[in-house]
C-alpha cells in the first residue's frame, strides 16, 4: 500500500534539513571560518544563519505564491518553458556536482582521518549503492530516516562537547571584534553556503502537509545548526585557541580525540563516525533524489528509479575525478562552493521572484 | 537439426501436464460452487457417497423415523463424533418417535407414513433434534464439510435442504499455561488449540457486544476454519476491509497448519527480514491488541494467533510491562539498548580490535592484548565461530528432550568454551562477548523477532570485519533505512517514532501509566480514537482540616 503521493510532515522537514545541513557543517567549517574570522568565529556563525534566515524567507515568500510547485517548476512557471528548462538544467547540473563533491568529502574525510590505506573508491561506490537503497525508495523514506536520526545525531553531538566543558576557557574569546569586521563577514559569508542550503526547502514545499509552516520549518533547521556551530566555535576557541583550530584539517574529530571522561572514557571519535555517516548517508541520499528527481522535472520523464543505475555509475565517476587530490577539494570548498551555491539558493529565487512581481504589476496595468 | 533445437526449446519451456487421470479430479469447492440439494434421498445418498469418498470411516445409518415407514439416513464418521450426544440428541429422539398427533401452534399436525415429506423435516427440525447446535444446508458440498469435521448429517426424501446436527468431539488437550510467553504477574493461561475455545477465551476477556467474529475457511485441502476478531467501533473499518481482501488467499492455499502459514500470506513486504506480523498465545494479549484497534486473526489447531498491523516496538514488548507498576518505564529502554547490543556487540568488538586499535584506552587494550596472544585467527574469524557454535547449539538444544538437554548444556559450556579458551583456540574476551550478545538476545521477548536480528548480527558482523566501523555503521542505516520503509497493513514499521507521533511514543519507548493514556494508538487510525476518560489519576488523599 505504497501511496505514489508524498507527504513529509513539519517536524520531517525540520529533521531533514537539520541534519543535511549539519553533516557536512561539521566537517570543513570549524577549522575554514576561523582562518578568516579567527577568535570571532562564533560571531560569523551567528551572522551566517541570520542571513540564510533571508534565504528562507526569500525562498517561502516566492514558492507560497505557486501552491503545489517546486522550485524548479516555478521557473517553468515564471520564465516560460525554454528559459525555465534552462534554469532546471542548471539545477540539475549543481545537484550532480554537489552530490559528487559531497561524496568526495566524505570519503576523503574517512581516508585522512580513519583508513588511509583504503582506497578512496572504495567508500564513493559503497557510499553510493547503499544512499541508492534510501534513494530508490523515496522522498518519504529518507524524511523518515532522517526523523529518526536527526535525535540521536543531535544528542551525541551535545554529548561530546559536554565532556569538553572542563577544558574551555572563555576568556579567550576576548577581545570580541578585534581584527574589525570584515573578516567576520568574509567568515559568515564562506559558512552561508551551508545555511543558504536551506533553500532546498523550496524543494520539498509542494509535499509539505502544512505548506503554511514552511518558515516555521526554515527557522528552526536553521536555528538549531546555528545553535551547535556557535557552540562548537567557542567551544573549539576555548579548548584549543583559534591559532590552532585554524590549522586543523578536522578540529571537530582532533576535538572528540582530547576527550578523557571519568578515567575510561576516552576518544570519543567513534561518536563523531557515527554522527558521520549516518549524517552523510542521510546527505548524500538526498542530493542524489533530488539529481534524479530534477532530471525527471526537467526532462519530462514517468519515473526517476528507471535511470538511477547510470546516475550513479555518472555520480561515482564525478566523484572520482572532478577534484584530483584533497588540496583541490579545499581549494574548491573554501573559494568557489560560496559562490556556486549562492547563485542557485539567492540569486535565481530571487530573480525568479523580481520578475514575478514585475509580471503581476505589469498585467495590472 | 533445426527440430531438434525447437524440440529443446519446447522442453524447456516446461507447459503444464492436464490432468487426465482419474486421481485428480477430486471434488474442489472453487471447482464446483454448486451442489444443489436433489430432492429424492436415492440421489442425495448418491451424491454425498461420491463427495465423502468411499472411506471406511464414514457411515450411512439407515433409519425409520420412529415406527412409521419414513427413511432417514445419518451420515457421520465414525470416532469424531460423540456418539453420546449424538444418541441423546438424535438417534433416541428419532427412533423412538411414536406417530401421534402433534398440537403445534394452535393447529393439528398428524405425521403418519403418508405425511408430506416437507412436514416431516419441519417436525424434525422443530421438535425432535434435541440440541441447540442445529445447521441448515441446501449445499452439499457444505454438508459434506460438516460431516468431515465430526457433525451428523441427516438427509430426508422429498426436501431440498440438510440439516446438521453438531455432535463433533474435538480431540482437545486441556487449557494450559502459556509456556513461550511467560508472565510473572499476568494471568497464566494460553490459548487453546481449538478454535471455538479461542473465541470463547477471547469473549471471555471483552463481554461486550462490539467484539465481532467473522469466519472463513481457509485451505483448499484441509477446510482449516480461519476467524478475523476485531472491535467494531473501534477499529478502523478500512483495516477490516484490507485483512478481509488479504485473507481471501487463505482460501486458495493448498493448506494451513500453522499460523505461520497465514502469516506468509498477509504480510506486506514478504522479503524481508523482520517480522510484520504479531504472534501471542496469550488470550490476555489479544484483547489488550483488540481493544487498542487491531485486528486478531485466528486458526484452528494452533494455539498462536495474529495481530495486525503490527509495529517494530510490539517485539520488545512484554505482556509484563503493562501488569506491573513503572517496570516497563525501566524495561523498555533497556530492551531497546539489548536489541542494538544482540546486533552490534561482536561487530563493534571485531572492529575495534582489527581496525581502530587507537581508540581503546591503553589498558584495556594491553588487556585484550595479552589474551589474544597465541590466539590462532583473526578476531573476525574467532567471531564467527563462536557466534556460529553458539548459534548451533541452540538450535541443537532447541528440539531436544530435557534429558538430552542437559548433557548439551555440559558439552557447549565445559567442552566447547572452558576447553576452547584452555586450548588457545579462542580468547577469553571473545567469549565474553559471545556470552553477552547471548544474553542480550534473550531479552527480546519476541523469538521470531530475535531470530532474525540473530541472522543479520552475521551480515553485520561481515561488514564489520571487512570495513570496520565504516561497515557497521553503514549497515546500520541501511537496516533503519529499511525497516523505516517498512509498513504493516499500512502502518508505517517504525512508527510512532518515524514518522513521529509524540501521544503514541508514551507507550513506546517508555510506559507510562495507564491512566496517562488518553488516547489509543493513533497510528491505526481507530475509528474510537478516545481510550479512557480523563481524571483517572489517583488522588493523594489529604487530610480534613
Amino acid at each position: 500500500m505504497l501511496t505514489e503521493k508524498i507527504k513529509i510532515s513539519s517536524w520531517q522537514a525540520t529533521a531533514l534539513l537539520t541534519v543535511n545541513i549539519i553533516s557536512t557543517a561539521i566537517l570543513y567549517p570549524p577549522g575554514f571560518v576561523p582562518q578568516l574570522a579567527g577568535r570571532d568565529a562564533w560571531i560569523s556563525f551567528a551572522l551566517s544563519g541570520v542571513f540564510g534566515l533571508s534565504i528562507v524567507y526569500l525562498v517561502v515568500l516566492l514558492c507560497s505564491r505557486y501552491p503545489g510547485l517546486n522550485l524548479l517548476q516555478i521557473g517553468e512557471a515564471v520564465l516560460g518553458r525554454f528559459l525555465g528548462k534552462l534554469v532546471g538544467f542548471g539545477f540539475v547540473l549543481f545537484f550532480i556536482s554537489t552530490t559528487a563533491a559531497i561524496i568526495l568529502e566524505f570519503s576523503d574525510f574517512m581516508v585522512t582521518a580513519f583508513m588511509p590505506r583504503t582506497p578512496l573508491a572504495v567508500f564513493n561506490i559503497l557510499m553510493i549503492l547503499f544512499s541508492l537503497y534510501a534513494v530508490y525508495l523515496g522522498l518519504e523514506v529518507i524524511c523518515r530516516v532522517s526523523e529518526a536520526a536527526v535525535v540521536p545525531i543531535l544528542v551525541f553531538f551535545l554529548f561530546t562537547m559536554v565532556f569538553m566543558i572542563g577544558e574551555v576557557e572563555l576568556p579567550s574569546l576576548l577581545p570580541v571584534l578585534d581584527a574589525g569586521f570584515m573578516p567576520v563577514l568574509r567568515g559568515s559569508l564562506f559558512f552561508l553556503s551551508w545555511t543558504a542550503q536551506a533553500f532546498l526547502l523550496g524543494m520539498l514545499y509542494p509535499y509539505l502537509v502544512r505548506p503554511q509552516q514552511a518558515a516555521k520549518i526554515g527557522i528552526y533547521a536553521i536555528a538549531i545548526i546555528s545553535f551547535y556551530m556557535i557552540a562548537g566555535a567557542i567551544f573549539l576557541e576555548g579548548a584549543l585557541g583559534s591559532g590552532q583550530v585554524a590549522r586543523l584539517l578536522y578540529p571537530l574529530l582532533s576535538f572528540a580525540r582530547l576527550i578523557k571522561a571519568g578515567g575510561f572514557l576516552e576518544r570519543l571519535e567513534a561518536v563523531v563516525i557515527l554522527i558521520w555517516i549516518f549524517g552523510q548517508y542521510i546527505k548524500i541520499s538526498l542530493f542524489i533524489y533530488f539529481s534524479a528527481f530534477s532530471i525527471r522535472q526537467v526532462f519530462g520523464l514517468a519515473d526517476y528509479r528507471t535511470f538511477l543505475w547510470p546516475l550513479a555509475a555518472l555520480i561515482a565517476a564525478l566523484s572520482l575525478t572532478i577534484f584530483g587530490n584533497s588540496m583541490e577539494l579545499e581549494n574548491f570548498i573554501k573559494n568557489i562552493l560560496s559562490p556556486f551555491v549562492l547563485f542557485f539558493a539567492l540569486i535565481i529565487p530571487l530573480c525568479l521572484f523580481g520578475v514575478t512581481i514585475l509580471k503581476n504589476s505589469v498585467g495590472k496595468i | 537439426m533445426k527440430n531438434l533445437f525447437s524440440s529443446f526449446r519446447k522442453g524447456l519451456r516446461r507447459r503444464p501436464r492436464k490432468n487426465t487421470g482419474q486421481i485428480n479430479k477430486l471434488p474442489q469447492k472453487p471447482d464446483h460452487p454448486n451442489y444443489a440439494v436433489p430432492l429424492s434421498l436415492a440421489e442425495k445418498t448418491e451424491i454425498m457417497g461420491k463427495l465423502v469418498g468411499h472411506s471406511n470411516d464414514i457411515v450411512f445409518r439407515r433409519f425409520n423415523l420412529g415406527f412409521t415407514d419414513i427413511q432417514v439416513i445419518a451420515v457421520y464418521a465414525q470416532g469424531m463424533a460423540n456418539s453420546h450426544a449424538q444418541n441423546q440428541a438424535i438417534f433416541k429422539s428419532l427412533m423412538l418417535y411414536e406417530e401421534k398427533s402433534e398440537e403445534v401452534g394452535g393447529g393439528k399436525r398428524e405425521i403418519t407414513g403418508k405425511s408430506d415429506p416437507a412436514l416431516i423435516y419441519e417436525l424434525v427440525k422443530d421438535n425432535l433434534i434435541i440440541t441447540g447446535q442445529l445447521t441448515e444446508h441446501e449445499d452439499l458440498w457444505e454438508a459434506a464439510i460438516d460431516v468431515l469435521s465430526g457433525d451428523t448429517v441427516l438427509l430426508f426424501d422429498g426436501v431440498n435442504k440438510i440439516l446438521s446436527v453438531r455432535v463433533r468431539q474435538v480431540p482437545q488437550k486441556n487449557i494450559e499455561d502459556s509456556e513461550r510467553e511467560v508472565s510473572i504477574r499476568g494471568p497464566q493461561t494460553g490459548f487453546s488449540e481449538v478454535l471455538e475455545t479461542k473465541i470463547a477465551q477471547l469473549r471471555n476477556k471483552i463481554k461486550h457486544p462490539a467484539l465481532k467474529i467473522e469466519s472463513i475457511r481457509g485451505g483448499v485441502y484441509t477446510n482449516t476454519g480461519v476467524v478475523m476478531a476485531y472491535l467494531q467501533g473501534i477499529v478502523n473499518p478500512e483495516l477490516v476491509e484490507e485483512a478481509r481482501r488479504r485473507l481471501e488467499r487463505v482460501i486458495h492455499v493448498d493448506g494451513i497448519w500453522e499460523s505461520g502459514v497465514i502469516e506468509e500470506l498477509i504480510e506486506d513486504n514478504p522479503f524481508s527480514p523482520f517480522p510484520q506480523v504479531e504472534i501471542t498465545e496469550r488470550p490476555d494479549k489479544a484483547a489488550a491488541q483488540l481493544i487498542s484497534g487491531r485486528v486478531v486473526i485466528m486458526m484452528d489447531g494452533s494455539p498462536n494467533v495474529l495481530i495486525v498491523p503490527t509495529i517494530f516496538w510490539q517485539f520488545i514488548q512484554a505482556s509484563d510491562d503493562f501488569y506491573q507498576r513503572l517496570i516497563g518505564f525501566a524495561l523498555r529502554p533497556a530492551r531497546v539498548i539489548a536489541l542494538l547490543l544482540t546486533l552490534f556487540l561482536p561487530s563493534f568488538y571485531v572492529a575495534l580490535t582489527t581496525y581502530h586499535r587507537e581508540m581503546i584506552p591503553l589498558s584495556l587494550l594491553m588487556a585484550i592484548s595479552a589474551a589474544r596472544e597465541g590466539v590462532p585467527f583473526p578476531a573476525f574469524v574467532e567471531a564467527f565461530i563462536m557466534e556460529g557454535i553458539f548459534e548451533f547449539l541452540r538450535e541443537a538444544g532447541l528440539r531436544l528432550p530435557m534429558q538430552i538437554g542437559q548433557a548439551l548444556s555440559i558439552v557447549g559450556a565445559l567442552v566447547l568454551g572452558q576447553a576452547a579458551i584452555q586450548a588457545n583456540l579462542v580468547s577469553p574476551a571473545m567469549v565474553i562477548v559471545v556470552a553477552t550478545t547471548a544474553v542480550m538476545s534473550f531479552m527480546i521477548p519476541a523469538f521470531h523477532f530475535s531470530v532474525s536480528l540473530r541472522l543479520l548480527r552475521f551480515v553485520v558482523l561481515i561488514f564489520a570485519a571487512t570495513l570496520g566501523f565504516f561497515g557497521m555503521l553503514l549497515m546500520a542505516v541501511f537496516l533503519l533505512t529499511h525497516v523505516v520503509s517498512l509498513r504493516s497493513f499500512g502502518v508505517p514499521y517504525l512508527s510512532p517514532l518515524a514518522p513521529l507521533n509524540l501521544d503514541d511514543l508514551k507507550d513506546v519507548l517508555l510506559r507510562l501509566p495507564v491512566w496517562s493514556h488518553k488516547y489509543r494508538p493513533l497510528i491505526l487510525r481507530p475509528q474510537d480514537i478516545k481510550r479512557q476518560d480523563e481524571g483517572l489519576k489517583p488522588v493523594k488523599p489529604r487530610p480534613e482540616k
